[in-house]
């Protein structure tokens, strides 16, 4: 495949900028010159060995010696010349080592397209990793990263969002010309202006819009929209639905649901179930990466969870249907659904006196169906999001936060004496298992005798025993079709906060205790920041049981193991928490300017498209200017030799009729067959032509030729139909 | 039924072959994507996925947008000139049929016009005559390709088929279709100049001077005397000089033969043969006499004049795979006398044809004259094949060495007969003479 030269030419400087942005953090100084002179005759070089049809074989192998070179640099420069101090490694880095790889890397991307165009694809890539190679910290919504270039641009009224996107942008644009081939000029920088158009469109969708996130749920716990919608209507009939939503329920929008896990742990636990919540799997508890961030929480109550975790409840799982766990009609204290506009409120069954009001301001980063809420959120309504591009949604929770210690309940009962019978099975449905009243009443056999009977202190006791005996482990996943909960506590005691919550639950329901599983997010308090935002992240998603405490309300009954393999919770990266606390709170510059109050840059879309309007205006006029004037020109013509704008101005009208000389060989010709040959235009023709062949005219033609020209277009005119003619005098690009 | 009846020749395995290749031809250039396209779309998928779903990558987000946006876009402008440009095209040519008739190496304007709307972006249109027996040399004047053929081989052509092919110049869509054109084309093989001696067979066959009687033609060469040779021959000015007998030789004498068969035989190669053949139609005036004979591949009979004579050389194009195959059919109907003096017009490369001359020959026991046209205009230079360190370590185009073939081929020939060289543009003709050319 060839490409012209100036397509060559455009390549190299393409290459050589991306070259040195690859090269940028590496190496510095004269390096940079080093690179971009290695590319250049990398190019060259492949363009010779192109000419000379060297064999590709020949190609990929000089090419490989090149990076093998740049690669054994290091090992070179340690064990055969002996300098291993830390000055020798980077002064040879600049010489030898990435010269010697971007030589390589180039002339073979070089060699390779410059045979085959589907090869022009890897320089496309090449280029477009050069940016995202450098920013690539900033993904899964690191927006401090790269830290200087983030803080410069916050700092000075930029939105990294939408400069990360410009970038994008500008990539794509520079890189699709990576595709030309042999091209002709004209055309190409007409087709760039067209691309450099699609471009500055897409600018312009993308300024407000929010990027698309796939959301997996790690923990398998199902979050169908239509069941939200639904209410729980589905009170344990609608087995297939609940099959899958058995689990401790995350808020994703995953519509896959083999993801779903958690829950009652039943057929969660053929999926990786962490706990509650949802993030990717890739950044949960087992994932390598860093967790992203999914949401941002602002309180603007003072609030410290007796337990030291914040927990953020999208819903709860409390109906058997005989096989699962599920969500039902009687948890109505429980909003699962965000509403588009307005608010919702749950049904009022926490004691306020016992509980603290929390204000919280919740802006989810990816979407979910079910709303986190900090403790038990009682109000929800939407609030104005600050920053579309970054927020899916911003809701407003009202919530009733526990502050006392369960031990100050003991002497309570669980379940309160005016629910129904249907209310108290419901919360005290169990598997058809003797094996879980068995294991509960070992354990509550142990109770003081003062206490016996208490309920209180048997789910202490069922708490604390769990604690003692369960060994914390994300490997085993209890792919038990029937009952991975059993499997669970009667098996290994294996397993992590889906199994162990399900267990708790039905030990609790066993010994008469009113308990539910609830799923969401579960922040340790000590392993954030100390300001007032709390981010939550994927892979603090979580599962954990509620017990009902008459007059009190539901109880979080938070259970630690104390064995575990998991390696301890990474402190939140506080600056990330306190940026995403300051754009929720609508400071543009995530708290690094100044001001608060101040916005951020905004491209001039409106004035962008009415210039690019006006001069595509501008240019129709100018040509249908340019038509006049020829016209014009020809009628004013006084000079001999000037007379050739006579015929100008009559061969132009002909071709504005559709009528052009360019079919003939010649204007002769031309003129003979269109007009005929004793016409008015072959008459000016024959002018025009002596002029041209240096005949000495003189006044008298110039007369002879202008009383010939309205002839020449009124035969013009004759020869062309009236719709011809309208179509000539719109079109604005007629060539003579 | 009709259709059955009309397709059953072709529900043959070869047939319904060639039918599933046609088909997918059509399928292939109608279908817009191109390889580079695919692999674009199919990275694009695993970015949208692995970086810009899963990890919010921002830049590749954007990056994957404008991708998306201006493949769409360039495949919108493909599609839209595909369109245009086969609505217009053949509206453009809708009537009238091209009727000429011309030679080899003539020039006919075929007054198709192809639609080219420069002002599309991305989009490039090029096209190519699909018939092989025109070269076609095309000129864009603002809307429209015209193009004028010059043939470079003779043929009857009831359409000329166009490949137009639309596409983006980035190599993401490309769209391919063919146009027809009706015509009525009679390309005769281009007129040689010719020369009797060509067709002249020598009295005796031995080619040294003939030492009595009346030599005819200019005494061309010379050489030592030899006993026998008359004395008037001798050049004594140069024996004066150099004490060495030396005779000027006159060229073989030669004798008319108008009692003989010529028979012209198509193959691969075989136009300045042809051209030769419809010389010696024209120039021997065939229907005057009745002992000349000839014939042409394909025809099975013996032409009664030069006009049928000229229609048989330009249909015996259908016949090059099976050149030589009349032979036998046309033989029988030779006189005995004229097949003694028998000329196989040959084609310049070997191929199947030689066969059925070899079994011509066993058959009649004759020893013709094979007369092999070339143009020595058009003969390239002696190719220098590249070294042994050239071909490894760069690609070598594999070069046919004309002149060594040509040699090949009178070294096979001369087996069978005599091989006689004719240059169509000068009409020399120069006798094989085993290795000595």
């Amino acid at each position: 495949m060839k490409e012209s030269i100036w397509v060559q030419i455009l390549k190299i400087i393409l290459l050589s900028v991306s070259a040195f942005g690859y090269t940028y953090p590496l190496i510095e100084g004269v390096g940079h010159i080093i690179v971009v002179i290695a590319v250049v005759i990398a190019s060259i070089f492949a363009a010779l060995c192109a000419k000379w049809r060297i064999r590709t074989l020949w190609c990929v192998l000089l090419s490989a010696f090149y990076i093998a070179v740049g690669l054994s640099g290091s090992y070179l420069t340690l064990n055969v010349f002996g300098m291993d101090t830390m000055r020798a490694t980077i002064q040879m880095s600049r010489f030898w080592y990435f010269p010697g790889l971007i030589f390589g890397i180039v002339f073979l991307t070089r060699s390779l397209s410059l045979r085959w165009r589907t090869a022009q694809l890897i320089e496309s890539t090449f280029i477009v990793g050069t940016l995202v190679y450098l920013f690539f910290a900033h993904r899964d919504f690191n927006l401090q990263n790269p830290r200087e270039f983030s803080d410069y641009l916050y700092s000075n009224g930029y939105d990294p969002i939408e400069i990360y996107r410009w970038m994008g942008i500008g990539l794509a644009f520079l890189s699709l010309p990576m595709l030309f081939g042999k091209t002709r000029p004209g055309k190409a920088i007409y087709s760039i202006i067209v691309l450099a158009i699609i471009a500055l469109l897409v600018a312009n969708l993308l300024a407000e819009s929010r990027l698309p996130i796939h959301i997996e749920d790690p923990l398998g716990l199902k979050n169908n929209d239509d069941e939200n919608e639904k209410g729980d209507k589905s009170d344990g009939d609608n087995d297939k639905d609940d099959k899958d939503k058995d689990g401790s329920g995350s808020n994703s929008d995953s519509d896959d649901d083999s993801e779903q896990g958690g829950g009652s742990a039943d057929n969660n636990d053929k999926n990786n179930g962490k706990g509650g919540g949802n993030s990717n799997d890739n950044q949960g508890p087992t994932g390598n990466e860093s967790p992203q961030p999914v949401a941002i929480a602002v309180f603007y109550d003072e609030y410290e969870p007796s337990d030291g975790i914040f927990h953020f409840r999208q819903n709860v799982l409390s109906a058997y249907d005989g096989n699962h766990l599920v969500s039902s009609d009687y948890d109505s204290d429980v909003i699962s659904v965000l509403p588009a506009s307005g608010s919702a409120v749950a049904t009022p069954l926490q004691n306020e006196e016992l509980h603290t009001k929390i204000s919280t301001s919740m802006f989810l980063i990816k979407d979910h169906s079910q709303p986190p809420q900090v403790a038990m959120g009682q109000k929800i309504f939407t609030i104005q999001n600050p920053d579309p591009k970054l927020f899916v949604s911003a809701y407003a929770v009202e919530s009733l936060g526990m502050t006392m210690d369960l031990t100050r309940f003991i002497g309570r009962h669980s379940i309160p004496a005016d629910w129904s019978s249907e209310k108290v099975d419901h919360y005290l449905q169990i598997p058809d298992d003797p094996r879980y009243k068995a294991l509960s009443d070992i354990i509550v056999r142990q109770i003081d005798p003062r206490f016996i009977g208490d309920d209180i202190v048997k789910a202490m006791y069922i708490k604390s025993w769990l604690e003692k005996n369960v060994f914390y482990t994300l490997k085993n996943k209890h792919i038990d079709p029937d009952d991975p909960t059993a499997s669970f506590l009667f098996g290994s005691l294996r397993g992590y906060c889906v199994h162990i919550a399900h267990s708790a639950v039905y030990l609790l329901r066993s010994q008469g205790i009113a308990a539910r599983v609830a799923i969401g997010y579960a922040i340790d308090n000590k392993m954030r920041g100390t300001g007032s935002a709390v981010l939550i992240l994927g892979n603090q998603a979580h599962a954990w049981p509620e017990i009902f405490v008459d007059g009190v309300g539901w109880v979080t009954l938070e259970i630690f193991p104390e064995n575990g393999d998991e390696p301890p919770r990474e402190f939140v990266d506080q600056s990330l928490e306190s940026l995403f606390g300051e754009l929720a709170r609508d400071d543009k510059s995530g708290g690094k300017a100044q001001d608060p109050t101040a916005t951020t840059l905004q491209v001039p879309w409106k004035s962008i498209w009415f210039s690019l309007l006006a001069l595509v205006l501008a240019a129709l006029l100018g040509c249908y200017v340019r038509k006049v004037v020829i016209i014009v020109m020809g009628y004013s013509c006084h000079n001999p030799k000037h007379i050739y704008r006579v015929l100008r101005s009559n061969i132009f009208v002909w071709s504005m009729y559709g009528h052009s000389w360019r079919k003939y060989s010649t204007l002769e010709s031309f003129a003979r067959e269109e007009a005929g040959s004793d016409s008015a235009t072959a008459k000016l023709v024959a002018l025009g032509s002596a002029a041209k062949f240096g005949a000495q005219l003189n006044s008298n033609d110039v007369k002879k030729a202008l009383e010939l020209l309205p002839q020449a277009q009124k035969e013009a005119s004759a020869h062309t139909t009236i719709v011809r003619k309208i179509l000539g005098w719109l079109n604005p690009f007629v060539r003579i | 039924m009709y259709w059955l009846e009309k397709y059953r020749s072709k529900f043959t395995l070869k047939g319904v072959w060639h039918i599933i290749r046609s088909a997918w031809h059509v399928v292939r250039g109608l279908f817009p994507f191109t390889w580079v396209s695919i692999i674009l779309i199919a990275l694009m998928y695993y970015v949208w996925f692995w970086e810009v779903s899963e990890h919010a990558n921002q830049i590749l987000y954007a990056v994957v947008l404008v991708w998306l946006l201006a493949f769409a876009v360039i495949l919108g402008f493909t599609l839209l000139s595909a369109v245009l440009v086969y609505a217009v095209t053949r509206y453009a040519n809708r009537s009238g049929v091209l009727e000429e008739k011309n030679e080899v190496g003539g020039h006919i304007s075929s007054g198709y016009r192809i639609f080219h709307p420069f002002f599309m972006p991305f989009v490039t249109i090029e096209s190519k005559l699909l018939e092989s027996g025109f070269e076609r040399h095309a000129t864009t004047h603002w809307l429209w390709e015209q193009e004028w053929l010059k043939p470079i081989g003779r043929g009857r052509f009831e359409h000329l088929h166009r490949t137009v092919t639309i596409k983006d110049i980035f190599g993401l869509t490309s769209i391919t279709y063919t146009l027809s054109q009706r015509v009525s084309l009679e390309i005769q093989p281009a007129q040689s100049h010719f020369e009797m001696v060509a067709f002249q067979t020598q009295t005796s066959g031995d080619g040294y001077s003939h030492p009595e009687g009346d030599p005819r033609g200019e005494l061309i060469e010379m050489r030592r005397y030899q006993a026998g040779d008359p004395l008037r021959l001798v050049l004594w000015k140069v024996f004066a000089r150099s004490r060495k007998l030396v005779v000027r030789a006159p060229e073989p004498a030669i004798v008319e033969e108008n009692d003989m068969f010529v028979y012209f035989v198509s193959g691969q190669e075989d136009e300045n043969s042809a051209s030769m053949a419809r010389s010696f139609l024209s120039s021997f005036g065939i229907s005057d006499k009745e002992e000349l004979y000839f014939a042409a591949d394909g025809a099975n009979r013996l032409v009664r004049d030069e006009k049928e004579g000229i229609s048989d050389i330009i249909d015996s194009v259908s016949h090059r795979s099976h050149g030589g195959e009349g032979l036998l059919t046309v033989a029988p109907l030779v006189s005995s006398g004229a097949m003694s003096h028998c000329f196989l017009l040959v084609p310049k490369k070997i191929g199947l044809w030689l066969e059925h001359v070899k079994k011509f020959i066993a058959t009649y026991q004759t020893r013709p004259v094979f007369i092999l046209s070339v143009d020595a205009s058009q003969q390239k230079p002696r190719v220098v094949k590249p070294g042994r360190l050239k071909r490894f370590f760069c690609e070598t185009d594999s070069v046919r060495d004309e002149e060594q073939d040509l040699k090949d081929l009178c070294k096979t020939l001369s087996a069978y007969g005599s091989v006689r060289i004719v240059d169509v543009t000068t009409g020399a003709a120069t006798d094989y003479s085993g290795g000595a050319q």
